[in-house]
């Protein structure tokens, strides 16, 4: 039975989904009103991460059992919820610049984030699956949300074709670990720890967390990654690289952490290594903007990946901290990105996402050079910026369980990325305009860059206020 | 209960015995005399045009999937029905918040047009060149 | 002897692994399209072994009725359909068959040395009664998010059938 408390327990999670339902009705009948949409959609996501600050330090099982609230998935909504804001605030000069400017993308923006919050909660394997289905077709359906432009197109049948097919695995993990465990609660399933070395619940749950590993881009299923977010709409991209990857990890690591033991510890840093390997040694051979990032990110969720591996106190801390910096620095490389690309009709390819393009991008728009020069510099760990603090508090969870190798050639891998993030920063600042455009920008998209920009330095000088918001510590 | 489905068995069973056996029986009585108007494609007696595989309009691709999200809504029908007078007014209000939620789908389709048909635009003729000079005095 | 129910099971099991080989081998779509009708029933049968009676009806409605129509759907309205015969084709299928050949032996492996939970089936057992209660008190939240699942796939198929 559902009790009224079950609802005050979950006010973010009803605000989103109301408004998500609410926008799918007005868009059913008044098409102008994207104006209004657009305001509904904000407020809602504010109001989401205001009311979200309220469970902070608390403890609850809600839906009889089925979500749970407490610090570790209150943090990460607010930070998934925090990525939608900041994008969402910068799509809307995207999409009526590409003229899809309609009221079904902030419905499944919304719809995308409730699965993201259903997910992260979640105390059952089945309503982990759900949030992840309504995140994941989401995420399909804006993958493809630009029809006229084939590369969209293509790059969301790829995305549909290979999570579905990812999909089967997760479920199959899932009924592996019912049959063995004989419930989906996590609370049967971590109750008794003998299940941990029985072999049907090691292929569960490998087959399991293969289907958030792809999610989240990691080694051997990062594949899809490139394509898929080259061919999506920039603020999509955005969108997919900062608050989906959030919702998985910050569902699939509280789940190592209590199910897998020293044992695996191996595993986890070979599949960290190697992508951190793959990400950042194929982004070196890139030119297009977007790829470029795309494998960015494959890296960060290598080091994402290394601070899991850890499996230590500071396993969650130092991942969520990290996902915070690097929602901050991505999303923010992002928006820019969009803001520059080119509004191109009845053409196949993205227009003005080259690095090329880029040159001398400092003398003709310093508004937008500026900011991108910090998020690039966050990206690569430069000291002070927000980046460089998550990659330590990652690597020191590493040395703590004795990681050290591990930690070393993250520092290493660290290293080569400057290369291509530092490249783009020359040929914005030291190499003549290739074209004189000056890009325009809307108040919107510039606020979004301000606050990325702004939280950027805040996290970076003072780290300490984000752990600050937590009296109990992390489990 | 278990044995209710073993006559669905046996009639399926029958089923394929029954279609088998016409069918082996038509092969070994049958006379078998061919000729080329009794291979051809039968058609009321016209001649075939065409391929037999033809495209689908995608306009019935909508409407199959409108069926299988109703579908898969029925499945969930009949539990609720069944423990519905257990359970009162509370499932009466969940199923309602269930059913709503994919009526507005169906709003949605509606509203958008998804089910309309393209009707088909007449062309209607047109005359380019003046066959009768029309005097303008 | 073997009683009536292991010789059920092992005739569908044959029939259904024997046509997912046509559905996968089968050169033209159609036939693996038909193939499919075949495992999904003989799936059905399996589960009503297993006295899971409204999992049975829900694959023939769901499965069968629903979702085997809509794929023969999409082959018809794939284009070109005229002018060539739709082919599958598999291009590495080398490294394919090893990687299932691996997953299949450590499956099997599991399976058998495993010691599972088995609960005889019961007789007379009408499932549909638990299932609904279930359903509409301890799996509520799970079934009200199924139908926004539902809503999104129906608003995004409808949005990419959309001329424009």
């Amino acid at each position: 039975m559902i009790k009224t408390i079950d609802f005050l327990n979950s006010i973010p999670l009803l605000i989103i989904s109301v408004s998500a339902v609410i926008t799918i009705l007005v868009g059913s009948f008044y098409k102008k009103s994207t104006k209004y949409v657009y305001a509904v959609t904000l407020i809602a996501l504010i109001a989401a991460i205001y009311y979200s600050f309220g469970y902070l330090d608390k403890e609850y099982l809600i839906y009889n059992n089925f979500l749970r609230v407490n610090n570790i998935t209150t943090l990460f909504s607010i930070i998934a919820l925090f990525a939608v804001l900041l994008s969402t605030l910068s799509a809307k000069a995207y999409i009526e610049k590409e003229e899809i400017n309609f009221i079904e993308f902030y419905s499944l923006v919304l719809f995308s984030t409730a699965g993201m919050l259903i997910m992260i909660q979640s105390y059952n394997l089945i309503t982990v699956f759900v949030g992840l289905e309504l995140m994941s077709i989401s995420f399909y359906i804006l993958t493809g949300f630009l029809r006229k432009r084939i590369k969209s197109n293509e790059s969301a049948l790829k995305y549909f074709l290979l999570g579905a097919f990812m999909t089967g695995f997760l479920l199959f993990g899932i009924s592996l670990i019912y049959g063995i465990t004989g419930s989906m609660s996590y609370a049967n399933i971590f109750q008794d720890t003998s299940v941990f070395k029985n072999p049907v619940f090691l292929i569960g749950s490998a087959l399991f967390m293969i289907g958030f590993f792809f999610k989240m881009g990691l080694f051997p299923f990062h594949l899809w990654v490139p394509d898929v977010y080259e061919g999506a709409p920039t603020t999509i991209t955005g969108l997919m690289s900062t608050a989906g990857k959030i919702a998985a990890v910050g569902t699939i690591t509280p789940f190592i952490v209590y199910t897998a033991s020293d044992n695996f510890r191996l595993i986890f840093s070979i599949i960290a290594l190697l992508t951190m390997l793959i990400g950042n040694v194929t982004a070196l051979a890139q030119s297009n903007i977007k790829r470029i990032l795309a494998f960015s990110s494959i890296a960060s969720a290598g080091y994402i990946l290394v601070g899991v591996a850890a499996m230590n106190d500071l396993s969650i801390k130092s991942v969520s901290f990290y996902l915070l910096a690097y929602t901050l620095m991505q999303l923010g490389a992002f928006i820019i990105v969009s803001l520059i690309e080119k509004p191109a009709e009845g053409i196949n390819e993205y227009r003005n996402v080259d690095i090329e393009d880029y040159k001398g991008l400092a003398r003709t728009n310093p508004q937008l050079a500026i900011p991108l020069t910090i998020f690039l510099f966050s990206l690569g760990g430069i000291p002070p910026l927000a980046g460089f603090w998550g990659k330590y508090y990652l690597f020191y969870a590493a040395i703590q369980s004795n990681l050290i190798w591990l930690s070393i050639s993250a520092i290493l891998f660290s290293v080569i990325s400057l290369y291509y993030y530092l490249k783009i920063v020359v040929y914005m600042w030291f190499n003549p305009p290739a074209n004189g455009d000056v890009y325009k920008i809307d108040s919107m998209p510039s606020l979004s860059i301000l606050i990325a920009a702004f939280l950027t330095f805040l996290f970076g000088i003072f780290p300490q206020y984000f752990f600050a918001l937590f009296k109990t510590p992390f489990k | 209960m278990f044995a209710d489905y073993g006559q669905i068995l046996v009639f399926m069973l029958f089923a394929i015995a029954f279609v088998a056996i016409a069918f082996f029986v038509a092969l070994f009585l049958a006379p078998k005399k061919p000729s080329y108007s009794k291979e051809s494609t039968y058609e009321c007696g016209e001649d075939t045009e065409g391929e037999t595989w033809v495209r689908f309009n995608v306009r019935y691709y909508v409407v199959a999937l409108i069926f299988i999200i109703f579908d898969v809504e029925v499945v969930f029908l009949f539990p609720w029905a069944v423990v519905f007078k257990e359970l009162g007014l509370f499932a009466f209000v969940e199923m309602a918040v269930f059913l709503i939620i994919l009526i507005l789908g169906f709003v949605y389709v509606l509203a958008k047009g998804d089910l309309q048909w393209d009707k088909p635009q007449p062309v209607i003729p047109e005359l380019k060149r003046q066959i009768f000079k029309v005097d303008s005095n | 002897m073997p009683d009536i129910n292991t010789i059920l099971f092992y005739i569908f099991a044959f029939l259904i692994v024997s046509f997912s080989f046509i559905v996968v081998f089968a050169k033209n779509i159609i036939y693996s399209a038909v193939s499919l009708f075949v495992t999904l029933f003989g799936t059905a049968a399996l589960y009503i072994l297993l006295r899971a009676d409204f999992l049975a009806i829900t694959q023939v409605m769901v499965y069968i009725g629903g979702i085997l129509i809509l794929l023969i759907f999409g082959i018809m309205m794939t284009t070109r359909i005229t002018d060539s015969e739709i082919k599958t084709t598999n291009l590495s299928s080398v490294p394919a068959v090893f990687v299932s050949a691996g997953v299949f032996v450590i499956l099997i492996i599991v399976l058998l040395t495993t010691k599972w939970n088995i609960n005889p089936p019961v007789e007379n057992d009408v499932t549909v009664n638990r299932i609904g209660n279930l359903l509409l008190t301890t799996y509520l939240l799970p079934f009200e998010i199924a139908s926004v699942v539902l809503l999104i796939a129906l608003m995004g198929a409808a949005m990419y059938a959309r001329k424009k």
